[in-house]
């Protein structure tokens, strides 16, 4: 199932879609299991939860999210090295020297820190209940959908497997 | 050069020096994984049938309180395990629940579920200190199952 149908089968079931479009995501909940599955376990996801204020789906993509991150910090680094004025030799070593390190240290830390590798979730501008995020989840079996939600209140992912036997 | 720039400097050291140790963390943890593998029962019942079953540590129960509807969860069994980074480890969590972890490269882990002896799901994710990955799902008469990630507490 893409992206785009389970985003539709979402929108359905919020409610959100118009009569014509809401007609033909019901026609497929019957004709397709795990779309009709999919649909089950977002109904469910407000009778799993005990709260949920924030639930809604992250308001970018982990790239998008990242980009910003990085303009900002690239912006920060721009000011902090501009204007260039060139450092008077009788500044010293230590002076002309602080002058090159300082910039460069702003650079190599964001370097760092966006080079890091981390597949984390990446929490909402406010993390408090929990949100529906995209994780790698596979299952071979078709009768089975997940749903995956994240808690930073509680640093909990946590894959909602339904239908499935375990016990 | 005016204290301004001297304290900027400064913090800009200390800042890269935590990164750097930051760095040596992850690099330091990216050979055997140390993991922990609950499988928990919630139930709306005080008092489970079966008496194997332990209540959970009350940090956790409090978190899945939090976040699920369930008022009591039980543990029916924890483990131990490690996994390195040459093969996959296999945890049985039941008779017919078992979980199979590998580590990956770039630091994530593979978590495969199975029961009843058949792949359910398979998730890819790292598991940082402090962090908790759950599977979970509904079981018979409201009930539910959970399994529960954590790497293991600093002895």
């Amino acid at each position: 199932m893409n992206r785009e149908l389970q985003e539709k089968i979402q929108a359905w079931v919020d409610g959100e879609l118009d009569a014509t479009e809401a007609q033909r995501i019901a026609d497929l909940t019957h004709s397709n299991p795990a779309a009709q599955a999919l649909a089950q376990n977002l109904r469910g996801f407000r009778d799993l939860v005990r709260s949920h204020p924030t639930e809604r789906p992250l308001d970018a993509s982990r790239e998008f999210y990242w980009s910003r991150i990085r303009q900002g910090i690239e912006r920060a680094a721009a000011a902090e090295t501009s204007p260039v004025r060139p450092i008077p030799e009788s500044r010293g070593f230590a002076a002309r020297w602080l002058a090159w390190f300082i910039p460069s240290a702003v650079v190599a830390g964001a370097a760092l820190f966006l080079l890091r590798p981390d597949s984390t979730p990446i929490p909402s501008r406010e993390p408090q209940g929990p949100v529906l995020v995209e994780h790698e989840v596979e299952s071979p079996l078709p009768e089975v959908s997940t749903l995956t939600f994240y808690s930073a209140n509680d640093a909990m992912t946590v894959v909602w497997v339904g239908p499935a036997d375990i016990l | 050069m005016t204290t301004r720039q001297l304290a900027l400097a400064l913090l800009t050291a200390f800042g890269l020096h935590a990164l750097i140790l930051e760095q040596c963390a992850c690099a330091a943890e990216s050979g055997d994984l140390h993991l922990q593998a609950q499988l928990i029962w919630g139930t709306d019942s005080d008092k489970p049938g079966d008496k194997s079953l332990k209540p959970i540590p009350p940090e956790l129960d409090k978190r899945l309180r939090r976040i699920f509807k369930w008022q009591n969860y039980f543990e029916v069994t924890q483990t131990n395990f490690v996994v390195s980074p040459s093969k996959p480890t296999q945890v049985d969590m039941s008779r017919e629940c078992r979980i199979e972890v590998a580590h990956q490269t770039g630091g994530d882990v593979e978590i495969q579920l199975f029961g009843k002896g058949k792949l359910v799901v398979k998730k890819r994710q790292r598991i940082l200190p402090g962090e908790t990955v759950v599977i979970a799902g509904d079981d018979k008469d409201y009930n539910a199952w959970f399994v529960v990630l954590n790497t293991q507490k600093a002895r």
